[in-house]
């Protein structure tokens, strides 16, 4: 059971890394809407611009997700 | 829409009761406490809305006109007029938040000085729309959804496990997934709104070419300007052009979408 959801970490892991890596205006999206302005900063009619610190913020956690899911999978092995 | 709101009262529903069965939460605690939990959210979200943009009150001497539009705008759409301000926001932007009869909205100098009257008007009516739809409150009402979800499916996780260092991860990545999961479907609801709040502001103004021309003339200059800025940036994102996946991801239907429905 416990094999089971270290495996589970791993691989969901690096599925939320690879998202957070992938798309991090997202991953910015998901935690802010609701909570800042509907068009917010950015342009209007569109989607709310995304600092670059956040994006690389979020791009950075993502790697370390991915890096995390690693080790849960190589402590498997 | 309908659809869609199920599912998410769905997520809600399936949340409390593993909160309640698990959990052993009461009913009435389990609704007080989202209650307050979306609340406190929509009281904090506003307060920081204003903040972060430094938004001031827009002068009614310096800008009568403005304040009659947004006064005739609202009689139309049987709402008080909400509390107008203005911020620099460094590219021409506008945005509402509150709810029915405590309304706000923000518009940047930049949008006033880019829009012609009859633009602006529909853009303020866009805004309008929004209060009088209740859509602000509705996307908070959907994060809030989204977190309890994710609370609770965090919780589940964590008390179902070892607590070895595996399971605490386990736990804020499926907290984190499911967060997500449920926005997905928040985002459809806003982008359907964003068609919704189109639609109102153009009936309220008497058609929908002010609002098609806004809409243009804005994504036009930001062409411009993201071409320089952002190649690097996106070169790594799936995000940003509102097609495909992309589109999926979106709060806001592509603006070239809104244009042609507004012109149809």
């Amino acid at each position: 059971m416990a094999d089971v959801r270290t495996l589970l970490a791993a691989l969901l892991g690096a599925v939320l890394g690879l998202v957070m890596v992938l798309a991090p205006e997202f991953v910015v999206q998901v935690h802010t809407v609701g909570r800042r302005p509907h068009e917010g900063r950015g342009e209007y009619g569109g989607e709310r611009d995304v600092p670059d610190q956040w994006r690389r913020l979020v791009q950075a956690a993502g790697v370390a997700l991915i890096l995390l899911g690693g080790y849960f999978g190589y402590t498997l092995i | 829409m309908a659809v869609v709101g199920s599912i998410l009262f769905a997520f809600y529903a399936i949340a409390a009761v593993v909160a309640m069965g698990a959990f052993g939460v009461p009913l009435a605690l389990v609704l007080v406490g989202s209650v307050l939990f979306v609340g406190v959210q929509y009281k904090i979200g506003k307060w920081m809305a204003l903040r972060s943009v430094g938004a001031e009150d827009l002068p009614e001497e310096q800008y009568p006109e403005i304040h009659r539009q947004v006064e005739d705008i609202s009689a139309e759409m049987g709402i008080d007029k909400p509390r107008l301000m203005i911020a620099q926001m460094g590219v021409p932007n506008a945005f509402a938040v509150g709810r029915k009869g405590a309304g706000t909205v923000v518009v940047s100098e930049e949008l006033l000085r880019t829009l012609n009257a009859a633009e602006l008007e529909s853009v303020l009516a866009h805004e309008l729309a929004h209060i009088s739809n209740r859509d602000v409150v509705m996307m908070v009402l959907g994060q809030g959804v989204a977190s309890i979800v994710a609370i609770v499916a965090q919780w589940v996780v964590l008390l179902t496990g070892d607590n070895d260092i595996a399971d605490f991860f386990l736990a804020l990545v499926v907290g984190q997934i499911t967060q997500m999961l449920v926005m997905l479907f928040v985002f459809a609801i806003s982008r359907y709104r964003e068609y919704v709040a189109d639609g109102d502001a153009a009936d309220a103004i008497g058609g929908g070419e002010p609002l098609a021309s806004a809409l243009e003339k804005i994504s036009r200059g930001n062409e411009r300007a993201d071409s320089a800025v952002d190649d690097q940036v996106n070169a790594l994102c799936i995000f940003g052009e509102g097609r495909g996946l992309a589109s999926l991801l979106s709060t806001h239907p592509p603006v070239e979408k809104r244009i042609e429905r507004l012109r149809s």
